[in-house]
């Protein structure tokens, strides 16, 4: 196991902002944290990493409890750059945790190297901009090839370079056997990295969506949309209603299926829409309440 | 050690101690150069008080010597006219020997003229110099006779050890705490505002270990600063001064007597009280930012409570054993010149509630989880 969350529950004075999270993650996997602000993404992993003490509930991680510092020997936890010492370098911060982790100081040039800030890394980070240090945090994080990395909205402020650099980066741990846990607003980059969604909101989990957000999504614009509903149900097939087109999923019956069902029945069909129902799409579902204006 | 040494490269690399450190050093440069500028001011000086003072024996002379007409038979008031006739006669001579390189003429006429007002104190006269400032004086020329050692002005010294005094003095008054506070007073607190206190929680290491580094760090950097200041003053003072002499008396003046301690002995009894007051006041810092988690509150609390227990310790009337003062070494080098070696009776109480303190830090340290 991996990390098991049981009834994490916190609260700041009266008001929850965690209420009951309880997950398993068992094999190495990339896990996204998805929700809107204020949803507890943050707090819910200062939590795990005990920065933060929460109320009731127990959190082991690769079978220690979660307050052992000993776990940061293999579990890495990169957050937002205001860790970062201005007047130390990029050099100096991986030096350090060379030491402390005691790994072979010719790591964080090699790791430097292979995020590809080698060229700057000797420099003051008071002089980095944004991406060059949320670089730095990427390589202080995966510098001791960790077992869990969390990363708390690392691809925010990055140029579309910078964030598919990251991606790669964490595709690569995670083929080499890392669990990563990440928190991101870029639903674009989610998507391409993971079908492990943890959508998020008020504090709980509302749902973790999985494989199936890729299966091919059919819409079908007819020419009479009640009729054809009418002999959809009738003949036992589940379908749904979408601006006045009708909706199905492959897993339920094949797309022939639905053209045999409207043909036989003199129903035109005008278009058919092959749509794959990603993180955003899925987000504004659950979320249409916050997009509203 | 590892965070020893990140703790220390952080401190050492910030533009905060690299400019505080370039203003200090430059502020020694610029007191050596008044004190020098300042030379010919101080012997106008002199020679004004020299002035004021035979014009106040003259006037006393004057009544006196109308009074004598009149009542020749008074034996008092004749004792009066010998003695300030001697002071008198004192003056005229001393003032030329105020630019004179004859220092010991200069010493001996001057307490040919404070013996002379002394005597004619005693015999009820007044004047406007007090008989302990007289006799202190007195004392302090007399030892400077006894040791062949050329006076030099209290904090105007252009000699080496004069100059060194004149540091010590500022820095053991206070002077090293409030640098000290001023480099590293937020060395805590500062995690805990900008959040890089994260990045330590994230790694294998003891949230004690923190401390200790922490504690560690702040401790070298004050023996850095300390022998950055002390090798600064003494190379300015080798460099452009004069030799001096480190037997130069510094005095000791308790109620009823005087005493003399050689000044490499006053500097090195001053840094070592102020050391062991600074022993205090890193785990008195350390232990308030974990509570405030702020800098400017912390640097306020650390100096109301040093001062405020000072002042307090010195209002309560049997506090006056150093024993049982933790807060007796704020000013060590007042307290020496008051009590002499007795300063090192305060060391242990210091370094008990420094190691209490401590303590207390360790546990809070310990306990802290909220990094909110």
């Amino acid at each position: 196991m991996i990390i098991d969350v049981q009834g994490l529950k916190k609260r700041y004075k009266e008001q929850e902002v965690l209420k009951n999270i309880t997950f398993q993650i068992d094999e190495p996997k990339i896990v996204a944290l998805v929700g809107p602000n204020g949803s507890g993404k943050t707090t819910m992993m200062n939590c795990l990493m005990n920065l933060l003490p929460f109320q009731e509930g127990e959190v082991t991680i690769l079978g220690k409890n979660h307050k052992d510092p000993t776990l940061f020997y293999e579990v890495s936890y990169l957050q937002d750059n205001r860790v970062l010492y201005g007047d130390l370098t990029g050099e100096d911060h991986l030096k350090f945790i060379c030491n402390v982790q005691k790994l072979p100081v010719k790591k964080a040039k090699e790791t430097a190297e292979a995020i590809g800030m080698a060229h700057y890394v000797k420099k003051r980070v008071r002089s980095y901009s944004l991406g060059m240090k949320q670089h730095l945090l990427l390589a202080m994080a995966v510098l001791n090839n960790p077992k869990l990395v969390l990363l708390d909205e690392p691809i925010n402020g990055l140029d579309p370079t910078s964030a598919i650099h990251m991606r790669n980066i964490l595709m690569d741990l995670y083929t080499k056997g890392t669990t990563v846990i990440i928190s991101s607003h870029n639903l674009d980059e989610i998507d391409k990295m993971t079908n492990t969604i943890y959508f998020m909101k008020d504090g709980e989990i509302l749902e973790e969506s999985l494989a199936d957000l890729n299966i091919p999504h059919y819409s079908l614009t007819v020419s009479d949309t009640a009729k054809a509903m009418e002999h959809f149900t009738l003949a036992g097939l589940p379908v749904g209603l979408e601006h006045g087109d009708l909706t199905f999923s492959e897993t339920s019956y094949p797309l022939q299926t639905a053209i045999d069902i409207c043909n036989q029945n003199g129903i035109q069909i005008h278009q058919i829409e092959n749509r794959k129902i990603g993180a955003e799409k899925r987000y504004m579902e659950l979320f249409e309440s916050e997009l509203k204006p | 050690m590892t965070l020893f040494l990140f703790e220390l490269k952080k401190i050492i690399f910030s533009r905060r101690f690299q400019y505080l450190s370039a203003i200090i050093l430059l502020l020694i440069g610029a007191l050596y150069v008044r004190n020098i500028l300042f030379q010919d001011l101080l012997i106008k000086e002199q020679q004004k008080q020299v002035d004021i003072s035979t014009r106040e024996v003259q006037s006393h002379l004057r009544a006196f010597v109308l009074q004598q007409e009149k009542d020749s038979e008074n034996m008092i008031l004749s004792e009066r006219i010998t003695h300030l006739s001697t002071a008198l006669d004192a003056l005229y001579e001393w003032k030329p020997l105020l630019q004179s390189e004859n220092w010991q003429a200069r010493l001996q006429t001057e307490n040919t003229f404070l013996t002379a007002l002394l005597s004619y104190k005693e015999t009820g006269g007044e004047f406007s110099l007090s008989t302990p400032e007289m006799e202190r004086t007195l004392a302090w020329n007399d030892q400077l006779l006894r040791q062949g050692i050329e006076p030099s002005p209290e904090n105007y010294g252009t000699s080496l050890p004069n100059f060194m005094k004149q540091i010590t003095d500022i820095y053991v008054n206070i002077g090293a705490i409030v640098l000290l506070l001023l480099l590293i007073g937020d060395l805590l607190t500062i995690e805990f505002e900008q959040g890089s206190i994260r990045f330590l929680y994230t790694q294998p290491v003891k949230k004690s270990a923190i401390l200790h580094a922490k504690s560690l760090t702040a401790i070298t950097i004050y023996l850095f600063v300390t022998a950055a200041i002390f090798i600064f003053t003494w190379l300015l003072g080798l460099t452009i001064g004069k030799p001096g002499s480190f037997s130069y008396p510094v005095m000791i003046d308790k109620e009823d007597s005087f005493t003399f301690i050689p000044i490499f002995q006053y500097i090195q009894w001053s840094l070592s009280g102020t050391s062991c007051i600074i022993l205090l006041v890193i785990p008195l810092c350390m232990l308030i930012s974990l509570y405030a988690k702020n800098a400017i509150i912390t640097l306020l609390s650390v100096m109301v409570i040093i001062i405020g227990g000072y002042f307090s310790m010195q209002a309560v009337s049997w506090s006056g054993q150093p024993w049982i003062d933790p807060f007796h070494l704020l000013f060590t080098g007042r307290t020496i010149q008051t009590i002499s070696g007795l300063w090192i009776y305060s060391v242990p109480i210091t370094l008990l509630l420094a190691l209490l303190i401590y303590l207390f830090a360790l546990l809070k340290m310990k306990r802290t989880v909220d990094i909110s």
